[in-house]
């Protein structure tokens, strides 16, 4: 890391080791100086920021089905009896006359609706009806290469965000935190130096470190054992060398040693932050309460990480700490079968969605201690077939919604009204009208089961790291987002063969 | 406390002659272990990790008997629990009570939670390491997911009165029993088992798949069965085969059956359910990309018959023989056993070998295949040596096989699992994604992984709790059994790895072996260092206390050097090597 060296000095100091012990827990009036931040044209926006900016990721595993989280009822055949017999939305919030919100999803204020951002028809050309694929070219910023690569969040931390340093209590800061169980490819990298870590499991709200918590005390409050894990971490002079040595000893030759290391250093590191910084009693500066347990309608024990404990915690670590970009997930949008309509497992999913992020943006809003300009990004694999199959549900699909919450953000439709909707759509054969819905075209034919894309979802990433989080060096740019150069190029040139999948959406103030 | 002191200088327990030959010899080595670099390679490809008398044995024998032993395992791959020389495991599986033939017996009712337990329990002590590695692998290679199926008996409630979770469980211990009996057999047996799988059926929507009268089918099983069980992403297929596979694949159903293997008894297998089948015209050709592995790159003509339930039984078989699926399973266990990277050409040269002993038409000869690649020079190339991350189960339970841990309750397996399952994600019978948990290399790394693997090997070397210390101490089984989370005692650890009492002052020496015995020598003379002057302080590291100042027997001293040898254990175990393989 290249400032390894003033970590390894801060470590010595002894900082971290007195912080880790829970007894130099500092108030958070000193941590998170607020920051204005630039402009995409590196001027100053409009107004004060009234904090850093920041991000948090959403990203629902599965294939969330956009045409029934974002209903386009401007559509009429959409409600015909071929196409979504049983799962069909007859009641959305209606938005702007064409398409509406799930009725599930009601757990947004007027304040939250104005600054909810919704994008319909985003993908990518040609994309993949994998799970896997898909998500890998969504966490990459980068289609068509299967190859390990660095996540677009770890390539933004590495080459645009401002470089991490030393917290107030000693410790080694971060700028990207996965907050899932398992590192999301979106925070991966295989390069040693670009490492970011993955924090699960914060502990709980009051405070303590329960078993399954973020730490290697794992509950326990036996001094003694306490003592002993402190000379495993091997941050303290005193206690000798560690953990923390081993890490940063020499790599052996083999292929993941290096890799592996710098996994265990930044687990160290990460460990002290959490312990000093994060976990301290907590309450939400909001009314919405996060949605407990699993999402609702479903046993908790499908979630490793329950949903909302998740959103909440990747909150803690936007508020708390200087982490930039916090990434959560939440699995089976994969509705093959059974999905419901208005009320159902995906009417469940979609309403403790909205509750999470409701949740989330009071929270981060109206926090005047650690004050943030968070934008809360939403985003899935593909959407799901726009007729229903034989089993209540929906099969993998193109183009699917992406949403982005925030005071930064331009809240409305995108791609969802008269003219955008219908851009690619066939002529019905019977009535000649333009539409997603056909009941008379054969099953055979890819319109009559899918929606394309208008927008691809990379030119989406990149008007949140220009407009929002001000890294506006294409060069830069396109070291996180391949390609993106090219692309923005030729339409800041007007160029009239310019990519209209690649046309910026304009969702930001 | 004196009692248990006197115990220290009995000869020590359990140290197989073997052991102590062999680490006597490391103790004389320049180089720690290297000269079981070749043994340990084989053990952890082929076994959860190593143990000192399988690096012995593989050492003195050369890997070749091992694989053949391990490629023949007899009854143990139909009754686990049978032609074991593990007395742990023995105790350990009574203890679990999950018995070795599934039965739906209300009377010995078990749970998922007691399922993965025991499979844990087979992975860390079973002689058949090759098989349960194997199980495991087709597990994950056609994943189901245990709370699927419970939720769908939850809303469907079993006849018989069983409880939805037993039921759940019942069958996916039959498709693991499967799965372990097939380990050797065909790919095709595996597949068909999966297929007409009741778990399969539920977790992949078959059971929902209704293509009569026009019906869009769910291609949900279809599309996995290609992607993920067969060919790989888009490889030989469209759209248009996933969808014609979904109607071949409607129907495919389950029912309530006596239990012909266990009379008196129901189970739920397959039956074809023509009601919601799809109308197949008789001669449709379908997956036209496919080809025969015979070499000649042969269509497999893939041709329907419309006459129901052998239609999907073509598919599977012609799925099974083609090439395009022997390269694919062959190129996955080239990744599991040798390394992630596919594409060299040694790599090529050999998978293409093992496509070759696949076979024609005989479904995917498994023991052929297995036999080349684990013979093979790419598998004893020394370049391949310590190429993988490895998952969680092995990197949490490799430590205790080496050190002769004692597992014996439940309440054991439970504090290990808790922290690979919720802690590193590896769920067992209830992964969620179709593409099981992974063992891609570059996955298997993260701050969270390496924190509760470390966890994980603290609280199996120190107990997290310090009055268990004393039990520790004690060599007598009684005290141990006092003390149901102790995992070793420590006498018994240095025993297993040749450390006598005599030579407990010499911090150097116990750390060559400890670190012989986990690593075989693969380690930096920094992480040598560090280690021994770790063992050199007291436990809660704020003083220097070198072993060799403590030339008396007393009963503090021991105590004490108990800590500070099972710490340093725990510290080597904890090495970043320790999430390689």
């Amino acid at each position: 890391m290249s400032n390894e060296m003033s970590r390894r000095e801060a470590l010595r100091l002894g900082l971290y080791g007195l912080a880790a012990s829970g007894m130099t827990l500092l108030p958070r009036q000193a941590r998170a100086v607020p920051l204005l931040m630039g402009s995409p044209n590196g001027s100053p926006v409009g107004r004060k920021a009234l904090g850093p900016r920041k991000v948090l990721l959403i990203f629902l595993r599965g294939g969330n089905d956009g045409i029934n989280t974002l209903v386009p009822f401007g559509d009429r055949p959409y409600i015909h009896p071929l196409i979504r017999p049983t799962i069909q939305i007859t009641n959305p919030q209606n938005i702007n006359g064409f398409c509406g919100l799930h009725p599930a999803m009601d757990a947004f204020t007027p304040a939250g609706r104005s600054s909810l951002a919704l994008i319909h028809r985003v993908g990518y050309e040609d994309s993949s009806l994998s799970h896997f694929t898909g998500q890998y070219y969504w966490e990459t910023g980068q289609v068509a290469s299967l190859d390990a690569q660095d996540g677009w969040v770890a390539k933004a931390a590495v080459h645009g965000l401002p470089q991490p340093g030393v917290s107030a209590a000693g410790c080694p800061e971060f700028a990207t935190a996965s907050v899932a169980t398992k590192l999301q490819a979106a925070f991966g990298s295989p390069t040693p130096a670009n490492v970011q870590p993955n924090v699960p499991f914060i502990g709980d709200e009051a405070g303590n470190s329960p078993d399954d918590a973020y730490s290697l005390d794992a509950g326990t409050t036996d001094p003694e054992l306490l003592a002993a894990i402190e000379k495993f971490r091997g941050v303290q002079a005193a206690t000798g060398p560690g953990l923390l040595d081993h890490y940063q000893n020499a790599a052996l030759p083999s292929q993941w040693d290096a890799l592996a290391r710098s996994y265990g250093e930044a687990m160290i590191n990460t460990e002290c932050e959490v312990a000093n910084t994060v976990l301290a009693p907590y309450t939400s500066a909001g009314t919405q309460t996060y949605p407990e347990g699993g999402v609702q309608g479903l046993p908790a024990e499908n979630w490793v990480t329950p949903f909302g404990n998740a959103v909440r915690d990747a909150v803690r670590l936007l508020k708390l700490t200087s982490c930039v970009v916090a990434g959560v997930e939440v699995g089976t949008w994969d509705h093959h079968s059974d999905q419901g309509g208005e009320v159902g497992r995906h009417a469940d999913k979609l309403r403790a969605l909205s509750q999470a992020m409701q949740a989330a943006f009071e929270d981060l809003g109206n926090d005047v201690v650690n004050p943030t300009e968070t934008l809360i990004m939403v985003m899935s694999e593909f959407g799901r077939t726009t007729r229903e199959n034989s089993s209540g549900g929906t099969d993998h699909a193109r183009a699917s919604v992406m949403m982005a919450m925030g005071p930064t953000a331009r809240g409305g439709v995108y791609n969802c009204d008269p003219t955008t909707w219908f851009q690619g759509a066939p002529a019905d054969p019977v009535t000649g009208r333009p539409t997603w819905f056909s009941p008379n075209l054969p099953a055979s034919d890819p319109l009559a089961k899918y929606i394309f894309p208008l927008t691809d979802f990379r030119i989406v990433y990149y008007e949140a790291l220009a407009r929002h989080l001000g890294i506006t060096d294409l060069d830069v740019l396109e070291q996180i987002i391949p390609g993106i150069k090219a692309k923005v190029e030729e339409h800041q040139q007007g160029v009239p063969t310019a990519d209209p999948l690649f046309a910026e959406i304009g969702y930001l103030l | 406390m004196l009692a248990t002191f006197a115990r220290v200088v009995t000869p020590a327990r359990g140290c197989s002659l073997a052991a102590s030959l062999f680490f006597g010899a490391a103790l004389l080595s320049a180089q720690v272990g290297t000269q079981y670099a070749e043994a340990g390679h084989f053990s952890r490809r082929l076994t959860v990790g190593p143990t000192p008398a399988l690096l012995v044995e593989i050492s003195s024998n050369g890997p070749g008997p091992y694989i053949a032993t391990q490629l023949a395992p007899g009854i143990a791959a139909t009754d686990p629990s049978a032609n074991q020389s593990n007395a742990e495991l023995q105790l350990l599986l009574t203890s679990i009570g999950v018995p070795s033939t599934p039965v739906l017996d209300p009377a010995v009712e078990y749970s998922i939670g007691d399922l993965a337990r025991y499979e844990v329990a087979l992975l860390l002590y079973s002689d058949w390491q090759l098989l349960e590695m194997l199980t495991y692998r087709w597990e994950r290679l056609l994943n189901t997911n245990y709370s699927s199926v419970r939720n769908y008996f939850n809303d469907n409630p079993p006849a018989g009165g069983e409880s939805s979770n037993f039921v759940a469980t019942h069958l996916e211990h039959k498709e693991h029993a499967a799965f372990r009996a097939n380990a050797f057999g065909t790919f095709l047996d595996l597949l068909e088992f999966s297929a007409k799988s009741p778990t399969m059926s539920i977790y992949l929507d078959g059971v929902e798949n209704d293509a009569s009268g026009g019906q869009e089918p769910n291609e949900n099983y279809a599309r996995e069965l290609l992607e993920l069980h067969t060919l790989g992403e888009d490889n030989s297929y469209d759209q248009t085969d996933v969808q014609n596979l979904a109607a071949v694949f409607a129907g495919w159903n389950f029912q309530r059956v006596p239990d012909a293997a266990n009379p008196g008894f129901d189970t739920y297998e397959f039956f074809f359910d023509s009601a919601k089948a799809a109308t197949i015209t008789p001669g449709m050709q379908v997956l036209p990309q496919l080809r025969l592995n015979d070499g000649l790159g042969t269509p497999s003509n893939v041709t329907l018959t419309g006459t129901g339930q052998v239609d999907g039984e073509i598919v599977l078989a012609a799925l099974a023989n083609s090439e395009q699926c022997a390269e694919y399973i062959c190129k996955m266990l080239y990744r599991f056993f040798v390394c992630d990277d596919d594409g060299t050409p040694a790599a090529q040269a050999l998978i293409g070998q093992c496509m070759t002993a696949w076979g024609v038409n005989v479904g995917g000869d498994l023991d052929a295949v297995l036999t080349l690649l684990l013979n093979s020079p790419e598998m004893a190339d020394p370049t391949n040596y310590w190429c993988k991350a490895n998952m969680p189960v092995e990197s949490i339970l490799a430590p205790i096989r080496a050190f002769g841990g004692r597992v014996r309750r439940n309440s054991q397996l439970t504090t290990l699992m808790n922290l690979m399952e919720s802690g590193c994600g590896q769920r067992l019978f209830r992964f969620g994604p179709p593409d099981g948990f992974t063992d891609v290399s570059v996955e298997q790394l993260g701050t969270e992984q390496s924190l509760f693997r470390v966890a994980a090997k603290l609280r199996a070397f120190l107990t997290y709790d310090p009055a268990n210390l004393a039990q520790m101490l004690d060599a007598s089984d009684n005290a141990a059994d006092a003390a149901p989370e102790v995992f070793y005692n420590v006498f018994d650890l240095l025993a297993s790895i040749g450390i006598t009492v005599g030579a407990w002052t010499n911090e150097t020496a116990i750390v060559d072996q400890i670190l012989t015995v986990l690593y075989q020598g693969h380690h930096t003379a920094a992480d040598h260092a560090s280690a021994t002057e770790f063992l050199a302080r007291s436990p809660d590291g704020l003083t220097s206390v070198p072993l060799l100042t403590l030339a008396t027997f007393v009963e503090e001293d021991s105590i004490q050097w108990g800590k500070q040898i099972m710490q340093t254990v725990a510290y080597c175990a904890a090495f970043a090597q320790g999430n390689q393989k």
